[in-house]
């Protein structure tokens, strides 16, 4: 295919910088490794030692209780560890987060393109396996997807590797405000102690990040980092982690051309009717000629769904700030069998109209800045998983 | 009188200064520096802010030179007084202890009665929306435990600062009479006293609570300050507001059927919990109500109740979260299909129970109560009067009785500012709730930071006199704040609560969390403590109204009217739900209380007061001993084993007082009331009488004894159609008007004395202004009842005049027809200051 559209996003920062000019904080920890030019240092955030320290961590959701743990067992360093006690609360999970920000103790960890990788120790005080997921949560809201990790019974290290390209692709990693860790409750209660969590601060730059996309493309999911350009939502932080897995693959059976997106969903609350939503980012959207669509054209996608009937819908976030959403296949989507979504700039227009997103003599084209596809409702138990491949625009096609 | 935090004339609380002098040495120039520390007093009713210099401020002038602290309160009542020290120099730490206090005969005040708190202050920025008398600064908010403050090193002042400390009385088991004993201060080691003295009024603030609450605290903020959000610490804060008299909206977060049942039991018989929540019975959707499980559980509780053979049903209601705000939530579809809900499963419940009466080994009494119970059940609304939420104007076609409803309304309190608004809550309603959150704002009472802090204690005097039975605020534990995407963030600190998303500065935050200070629990607020004691007065107001009219009825008075008889109490406080009065006000309303509690337990009570336009009448009616005005037995008629006796008390001072002494034996009481100010006539011949011609034509005919008024039938607008409102007018103005009616003249009320000369009509009193380009506002509306005289007072009091001066009084009359004419006659226009 031929390339014509190249759009560079330099994701760079300044190439050298103090390491200790991100925290006034005497009582952080420091270590220092060289390496080449790169400068790596082990900052400790929190060592819960006290309970200044122990505010630093908010608790969220779910049932339980944090407090400071003194008991030399159950820390590491410092004096002591933050105890969580979970219980279990129809199943919700508890957030346990851990601010980067603080104005009490004085420090600031936001800018992420400055990390590179996050450390805790946990001590699993249970005989049981416990599940906990770890992102990070910027200060817009949003989130990057989870990590899961599975705590054996003793001390566990946690370790996630900020991928600051990949990262920086869906969010602004320079105001990420909490380090997020979620804990699944078993059927018996649990106390897990949380001691020394870590950020490894490097001086090398971020690597520049060249995406491209055809023309008429939107994402085809061929280039490795489009694994990045679709991030996950539903209704809350908790419900997320219920995703248990997303990628692209080259699985023949599941792809249209070269590979496919796919993601794997778990069931929400039947209660809430969950559904869970990929948006596209908006940096990657930005590279996309919105402002030339027409009513006369279509966006097209394929989409292999492997559960049961489920709904499917799209959406399209506008200048306004606003989404306006058209149901898609008669709102229902075969099992087993790939399927071309096909939306029409016109119903989209319709829509925007009857929401009344667009001004006297603005084009639908002038208005449109993303798209997002969601499918649900979860009112039962099952696993979903789709594949997802060739989101393209398709001039002129209405009217074919 | 009618002053907002105003000047101070008698203050219960008197006050001290006390100025220490330490010599210290400075080690680098070897010179004497004269170091002082100001010690004055305050009463717990208003706020001394950290940052304010209140030396020079007259309003404050008798505390601020106050030289000791003296505390007023009836038995069995909390009550607080402040020392405030104001040091010229950086503190290091000082401490506070209190001594027992004495009495007569031995008798004491433990120091352990006496708590002390330190004050923590919040930094306001920005007034509240929409206030007109925001004060912003440092306000006092957090009551932190005195020993706390001294393990966490809070017991240091800044220069120049204001450093409040709070003690609370507690008279649990104390005789009535005075008591007195000493606040020692140690500040950087040297000492200082403050003499305490308290009153105990011989009244006693009843164990149980009656004014019902609702305060919803909610676990997610437990859990992100408290880092607990398990059932124990809910707990812990649930019994905790119970010393608050205050209950939080439900005893229990879990949805287990044992664990409400359990709970229920526990807490009914506790005489501080008024009121209790029925079971959740969301549906799956949370959206709307299961009837199955509605159903289910009022016949489920019915049988708990035989079961108990306790009536569970009389503390019971419903908060319909679902439909919360309906015109704002845009759930108004649902408000009438969620109550004929309800009401079949009520309906349904009572049935079955009747037809298995015989199955229920139960006395007919209590068999009758929880039938009762389940019939008037508080189903809690809250918006204002609806007539198209009523179930006279949605029965079903065909009607099913099963599904009629009665609505609680749970309105703003400001809807019960005027008299017609609040009957149509009272009329139609089960039981009047009132809430308050953002809106309204001052001069109405607010729990906002940035207010003064009384109202939020005369918001349970308002609910006494107005009949109101529950007070709902939707958070006691928010603590939020946005960051700059708008997304919710936790406050880092949970006791800089300055950047709280909310319009209104600490709106829904009542409590700090305790974890900070180790303390198991919430830290108090001054805020919740005036909360508190507004529930107290409440009960005192209650104790000393059910014993008028006890007293009121066996004398025979068949239309005794308690708020009449009360009046005096509120007048100087608020008028309607307006706050119109400042804490010196407040500490004569308080003694007053205390004066007609002990002339009710004495078998006396003010049986009438008439608004005269040059005077007032007070009746008093005495069961038992002979009532005395400057030591002579007043005019009296006798009234069964009793005797009426009338007292007229002229208004042409600045201020009027009643003071009698009732006689009873060896024994004799003291008494005395403020009547108000002096009153004068405005000249008639000076007022213009006139109308909107195109509304309705006027004439008039001026006697000896006022101005007759003719109102033509109202017209119709040119094009044919009726005006909006259907009134006839009348229009009064003229220079005696407005150079009277004015900011700076001091008149706190007017008098409209009207003869009605025929049928009975509403009456709206409005004005313009003469800054207020064309703008009609309202004084006042009110019922002039068929061929009676009336008069028609109204509160300026509480207006800024920021309109200017009153350029028309304008009177619209509604009558049944308005379409013929009809005539008043005005008697008098009087002024009062």
């Amino acid at each position: 295919m031929k390339k014509n559209l190249l759009k560079m996003l330099t994701l760079a920062c300044a190439a050298v910088f103090v390491t200790t000019s991100l925290c006034s904080c005497s009582k952080q920890e420091e270590k220092q490794e060289e390496s080449g030019a790169r400068i790596i240092t082990t900052q400790l955030l929190n060592s819960f030692s006290s309970e200044k320290e122990l505010y630093q961590a908010i608790l969220s959701n779910g049932y339980g209780k944090m407090s400071l743990n003194k008991d030399k067992e159950y820390y590491t360093t410092g004096s002591g560890s933050a105890a969580l006690w979970v219980a279990d609360n129809n199943g919700t999970p508890m957030l346990f987060r851990q601010r980067l920000e603080s104005d009490v103790l004085g420090y600031d960890y936001t800018d992420f393109t400055k990390v590179k990788d996050v450390r805790a120790s946990v001590y699993n005080a249970s005989e049981e396996e416990v599940q906990v997921m770890f992102a990070l949560e910027f200060s817009d809201g949003s989130k990057s997807s989870m990590k899961k990790y599975t705590l054996q019974s003793g001390w566990n290290s946690l370790h996630y590797d900020v991928d600051r390209e990949m990262l920086s692709m869906q969010f602004d990693i320079s105001k990420t405000m909490y380090l997020a860790y979620t804990f699944t409750p078993n059927e018996t209660p649990y106390t897990v102690y949380v001691d020394d969590i870590s950020l490894s601060l490097t001086t090398s730059a971020m690597q520049e990040v060249v995406q491209t996309i055809e023309k008429d493309e939107i994402c085809s999911f061929d280039k490795n980092y489009q694994m990045s350009v679709f991030s996950l939502h539903c209704y809350s932080t908790i419900r997320m982690a219920y995703f248990a897995d997303f990628g692209l693959t080259a699985n023949p059976d599941r792809v249209k051309s070269g590979k496919a997106f796919y993601v794997t969903t778990k069931a929400g609350m039947e209660e809430k009717g969950n559904w869970y939503w990929m948006k596209l980012n908006s940096k990657y959207s930005e590279m996309i000629d919105w402002k030339s669509l027409t009513e006369d054209d279509v966006i097209s996608f394929w989409v292999y769904n492997e559960g049961p009937l489920t709904s499917l819908a799209f959406s399209v976030l506008t200048n306004k700030g606003k989404t306006v959403q058209v149901a898609l296949n008669n709102g229902k989507m075969k099992a087993n069998s790939w399927a071309e979504m096909k939306v029409k700039l016109s119903d989209i227009k319709a829509a925007a109209d009857a929401a009344k997103q667009l001004e006297k003599d603005e084009k639908i084209g002038d208005i449109l800045t993303g798209i997002n596809v969601g499918w649900g409702p979860f009112d039962d138990v099952a696993q979903k998983t789709f594949y997802f491949d060739e989101f393209k625009i398709e001039r002129g096609g209405a009217k074919a | 009188m009618g002053k907002l935090l105003s000047r101070v004339r008698a203050c219960t609380l008197s006050a001290v200064l006390l100025t220490a002098t330490v010599l210290s040495a400075c080690s680098s120039k070897e010179e004497t520096v004269e170091k002082s520390v100001k010690l004055w007093t305050a009463p717990s009713y208003i706020k001394i802010y950290q940052d304010i210099d209140y030396s020079k401020d007259e309003a404050y002038t008798d505390w601020y030179e106050s030289t000791e602290l003296n505390v007023s309160m009836f038995m069995n009542e909390k009550e607080g007084g402040q020392v405030i020290v104001t040091p010229d120099y950086d503190v290091d730490k000082y401490t506070v202890s209190v001594s027992d206090l004495t009495g007569k005969d031995g008798q004491k005040i433990a120091k352990e009665n006496v708590t002390v708190y330190n004050q923590k202050y919040v930094d306001v920025l920005v007034p509240s929306k929409a206030h007109t008398n925001s004060i912003i600064g440092m306000v006092p908010d957090a009551l932190l435990p005195f020993e706390k403050a001294v393990e966490y090193g809070e017991n240091k002042i800044g220069k120049n600062n204001n450093q409040g400390i709070y003690l609370e009385v507690d008279s649990k088991d104390v005789s009535a009479g005075e008591y007195t004993g000493n606040i020692q201060l140690t500040v950087d080691n040297k000492t200082h006293n403050v003499p305490l003295t308290v009153t105990v009024w011989d009244a006693t603030v009843s164990e149980e609570t009656h004014l019902k609450s609702s305060f919803l605290l909610r676990n997610q903020e437990l859990l992100e300050n408290e880092k607990d959000g398990t059932d124990e610490m809910y707990t812990t804060y649930y019994e905790q507001f119970v010393d608050y008299r205050l209950n939080i909206t439900k005893f229990t977060q879990s949805f287990d059927e044992e664990t409400y049942i359990e709970g229920l039991r526990k807490y009914y018989p506790e005489p501080g919990i008024s009121t209790l929540h029925f079971p959740r019975c969301e549906d799956a959707s949370r959206t709307n109500y299961d009837e199955n499980l509605v159903k289910y559980w009022f016949k489920r509780l019915a049988e708990i109740c035989f079961e108990d053979e306790t009536n569970y049903y009389s503390k019971l209601y419903y908060y319909l979260a679902i439909i919360d705000e309906p015109h704002l939530t845009k759930t108004e579809d649902k408000v009438v299909p969620i109550f004929k809900k309800f009401a079949v499963a009520r309906h349904t419940t009572i049935r079955e129970l009747q037809e298995n009466r015989a199955s229920y080994d139960v006395s007919d009494e209590l068999f009758n109560a929880v039938v009762d119970g389940i019939e008037n059940f508080q189903l809690l609304l809250t918006c204002a009067y609806r007539a198209d939420f009523l179930y006279e104007n949605n029965k079903s076609t065909p009607e099913n009785p099963d599904e009629e409803y009665v609505i609680t309304w749970c309105p703003y309190m400001s809807a019960y500012n005027n008299e017609i608004d609040a009957e149509k809550h009272r009329n139609e309603g089960i039981a009047e709730w009132w809430y308050s959150c953002n809106y309204p704002v001052n001069p109405y009472p607010t729990y906002h930071l940035d207010d003064a802090i009384l109202p939020a204690r005369l918001l349970s005097w308002m609910a006494y006199e107005h009949n109101v039975v529950g007070n709902l605020y939707w958070r006691v534990n928010y603590s939020s704040e946005e960051n700059a995407f708008g997304v919710r963030e936790t406050v880092e600190d949970p006791y800089d609560i300055t950047n709280l998303t909310q319009e209104t500065n600490g709106e829904g935050l009542l409590v700090y969390p305790g974890k900070p200070y180790g303390i198991k629990g919430f830290v108090p607020s001054l805020r919740l403590v005036a909360i508190r004691d507004g529930m107290e007065d409440y009960e005192v107001l209650r104790y000393a109204g059910e014993k008028c009219k006890q007293i009121a009825k066996d004398a025979g008075y068949a239309d005794f009217d308690l708020n009449t008889t009360f009046s005096k109490l509120y007048q100087a406080l608020y008028s309607g739900t307006k706050v119109t009065g400042g804490p010196d006000d407040f500490t004569e309303s308080r003694e007053l209380l205390s004066k007609i509690a002990v002339f009710a337990d004495k078998g006396t009570i003010i049986s009438d007061v008439q608004n005269k336009p040059y005077s007032t009448i007070v009746k008093v009616y005495v069961s038992n001993g002979t009532l005395k005005v400057n030591g002579k037995e007043a005019n009296f008629t006798v009234n069964g084993s009793g005797k009426e006796y009338t007292v007229e008390i002229k208004q042409d001072k600045e201020t009027n007082y009643l003071k009698c002494t009732l006689e009873q034996g060896s024994e004799s009481f003291d008494f005395e009331m403020l009547i108000g100010g002096e009153k004068k006539a405005l000249d008639l011949a000076k007022v213009s009488f006139k109308s909107n011609n195109k509304v309705n034509e006027i004439s008039t005919s001026k006697g000896s004894d006022g101005v007759t008024v003719t109102m033509g039938a109202l017209k119709l607008k040119e094009d044919g159609s009726k005006w909006e409102d259907e009134t006839q007018r009348i229009y009064l103005s003229g220079d005696v008007l407005s150079d009277t009616l004015k900011k700076g003249k001091g008149v706190t009320a007017i008098m409209i004395e009207i003869e009605n000369l025929g049928e009975a009509f509403d009456l709206s009193v409005k004005y313009t202004g003469t800054r207020s380009s064309g703008d009609v506002f309202t004084f006042t509306e009110q019922r002039i009842e068929a061929n009676t005289t009336a008069i028609v007072m109204i509160e300026t009091s509480v207006l800024t005049w920021d309109f200017g001066a009153v350029e028309q009084l304008r009177l619209h009359l509604k009558y049944d027809d308005v379409y013929q004419e009809h005539a008043i006659k005005i008697k008098s226009l009087i002024c009062a200051f």
